[in-house]
């Protein structure tokens, strides 16, 4: 009887221990103070990037206040009814940085997700049937690598006639596939010797479903930590195109538009570039750290 | 040896013809309409945008344009500039020193920044030292190289002014000074983490014990022994990390009107001038894949265990 109560105990130790593979990458993620510092501070920009309405004191694109068509809180420091001062216009800079985090986001998230869908179908299509569609594509990720990413990118929204945030997302997402095409394709080759995707085809198994059912879950790990950080160098892109006037335009409120329009008053109210860069470090920074973080924690083997 | 450094060499070229082909793309089929009048703009006279066209030889079918284009390239020929009407190249090769100063200043003080920071960081890992370079180097990465930029300029042009704003000032040092660190210090940043973890994965192998054993001073043990092993990955990262750095370049130009090739890429993406577009950014490319490849080049130098074969 006291064996078996053992027995049982043993049984349960070794269920407790052998929980999925992500559970482990969890505790791993939760022991990594840093890791967690950027876990805090992207559900933070989550968090403002969502509810910006209800955090923003002030409309970001207009003025509060404009009597007899003269913006009366132009240019104004920081203050209590201001903690991040005014711009040219009268707008409240601290509402146009919460309403930043929106675009931020959106950049980062919407230029991953095309990139998730060209690199996963890329990668796939190269490492799945090899041979000369593998060379092709191969041969364009080396080109594509081969380009400085904010060039490139610059390039692109050359070709539009008018720039904008919409044409962000479009040139960032189809300049940053290469790294995950080359994480699928190097997966799928290196899975698509073992028996069980065999045994799957022998079975009848569409190409597309032995991709989707069996190859992808494998390469989770990598494709998680590399869109963290495209997420950041995203956010980075969008907001050095913005500054450069080409990407989002006024009046919305990125953070690269107001380093621009803040750059033309630096010299007497520089505070107007200190809080939008702020936001940009931090909201880089903490979804960097969370992207290390992360790597670490799913595959201790992978190291930049 | 020759014959590495020969296949490696040639293999750059089908990459620059690659990047050729992607520029030719963008600029002269994706973009909608007539890339001359764009460029010049709706008021432009017809009878010059066709010259221009006719000179260009832009009625010509796409794949005679495409093979003259990449012809030209090899031959140094860029076409001609929509705006200025001067060469591509000429106005490229203006530019080149200024940013090559730029770059070359920006990652000396990147090495000298990153590996010194790396080494402190590395002898006394968890020290307060130590936590202060990586704090700084992980600002430093995720801070955006043109706002480091602006924010310079306030501390050391308008608050303490000491140094320029910005401008080219026929070349003297002191213009370069801010640009260079505010381009070099993201580059700094990465070096530095570089150093610090390839140092502790060194210092830990038995030749730095054998030689710490003999009783050679520290200074010794960590330079010669120590950090000439731990270069390898700090070079491959100053090697990758130039894609950023030139892309960095583009941005710090802008900030501190530096005028190299950056700015002027910039400026010809916002007049839509096709064929300097085309130039300013083959040319960057171009550079990019080329350093990469000395310092793929260079491994062997510094690491007698890599073969040549």
């Amino acid at each position: 009887m006291k064996a078996q109560v053992n027995n049982d105990q043993e049984v349960n130790q070794i269920a407790e221990e052998a929980h999925s593979p992500w559970y482990e990458a969890w505790k791993r993620l939760k022991k990594n103070k840093l890791a967690m510092i950027g876990l805090g501070i992207t559900t933070v920009l989550l968090i403002v990037a969502i509810c910006a309405p209800l955090i923003a004191p002030y409309n970001p694109r207009y003025a509060p206040v404009i009597e007899d068509g003269k913006v009366e809180l132009s240019l104004q420091g920081p203050s209590w009814a201001h903690p991040f001062g005014t711009d040219k216009l009268g707008r409240d800079i601290f509402s146009r940085v919460v309403y930043g985090a929106r675009i931020s986001l959106m950049v980062g998230l919407i230029t991953q997700g095309i990139a998730l869908v060209l690199g996963i179908t890329l990668g796939a299509i190269a490492g799945y049937y090899g041979g000369l569609i593998d060379e092709a594509v191969s041969y364009l990720i080396q080109v594509f690598l081969a380009f400085p990413f904010i060039l490139f990118a610059i390039a692109i929204m050359a070709v539009f006639s008018e720039p904008g945030v919409d044409k962000v997302f479009l040139a960032l997402g189809l300049i940053s596939w290469p790294p995950l095409a080359r994480i699928v394709r190097g997966q799928v080759m290196s899975i698509k010797q073992e028996e069980y995707i065999e045994a799957a085809q022998s079975l009848g198994a569409s190409d597309f479903r032995i991709i989707a059912k069996h190859v992808l879950p494998n390469s989770l790990a990598p494709i998680i930590v590399t869109v963290t950080l495209g997420v950041a160098g995203a956010i980075l892109a969008e907001a050095g195109l913005s500054f450069l006037g080409l990407g989002t335009q006024p009046p919305r409120p990125s953070w690269g538009v107001m380093l621009k329009t803040g750059q033309a008053y630096i010299r007497s109210y520089p505070h107007m570039i200190w809080f939008p860069g702020v936001a940009i470090m931090i909201a880089v920074m903490g979804i960097n750290l969370l992207g290390d973080g992360l790597r670490d924690a799913l595959d201790p083997k992978m190291k930049d | 040896m020759l014959a590495y450094v020969l296949r490696k060499t040639l293999m750059v070229v089908p990459i620059l013809i690659g990047i050729a082909t992607i520029t030719f793309l963008l600029n002269f089929v994706f973009v909608p309409g007539d890339p001359v009048r764009i460029s010049m703009g709706q008021h432009a006279d017809p009878e010059t945008i066709e010259m221009i066209r006719a000179e260009m030889g832009l009625d010509d079918p796409l794949l005679v344009q495409y093979f003259r284009f990449i012809g030209g390239m090899f031959k140094g020929d860029f076409g001609k500039s929509f705006t200025t009407r001067q060469p591509v190249l000429d106005m490229v090769l203006e530019r080149v020193p200024a940013t090559a100063k730029l770059a070359l200043a920006a990652t000396i003080i990147s090495i000298v920044l990153g590996v010194s920071a790396g080494i402190v960081s590395a002898i006394k890992p968890n020290s307060f030292l130590d936590y202060f370079f990586m704090t700084f180097s992980m600002l430093g990465i995720s801070m955006p190289v043109y706002w480091l930029g602006l924010v310079l300029i306030v501390v050391f042009s308008l608050n303490l002014d000491i140094l320029p704003a910005g401008g080219y000032g026929s070349g003297s040092f002191e213009y370069l000074i801010l640009p260079a660190f505010a381009l070099g210090f993201r580059q700094a940043a990465k070096v530095a983490r570089m150093t610090r973890s390839s140092m502790l994965e060194v210092v830990d192998k038995d030749y730095v014990k054998t030689a710490r054993a003999k009783g050679l001073s520290e200074k010794v043990v960590v330079i010669k022994h120590a950090l000439k092993n731990a270069l390898i990955p700090v070079i491959t990262v100053i090697g990758t990390q130039l894609g950023y750095l030139l892309g960095g370049a583009v941005l710090t130009e802008s900030v501190f009107s530096w005028p190299g090739l950056g700015r002027l890429a910039v400026n010809a993406v916002l007049k839509r001038d096709f064929p300097l577009i085309q130039g300013t950014v083959i040319c960057l490319a171009a550079s990019f894949v080329i350093v990469n490849l000395l310092v793929d080049l260079s491994y062997g130098l510094l690491d007698p265990r890599i073969r040549y074969d």
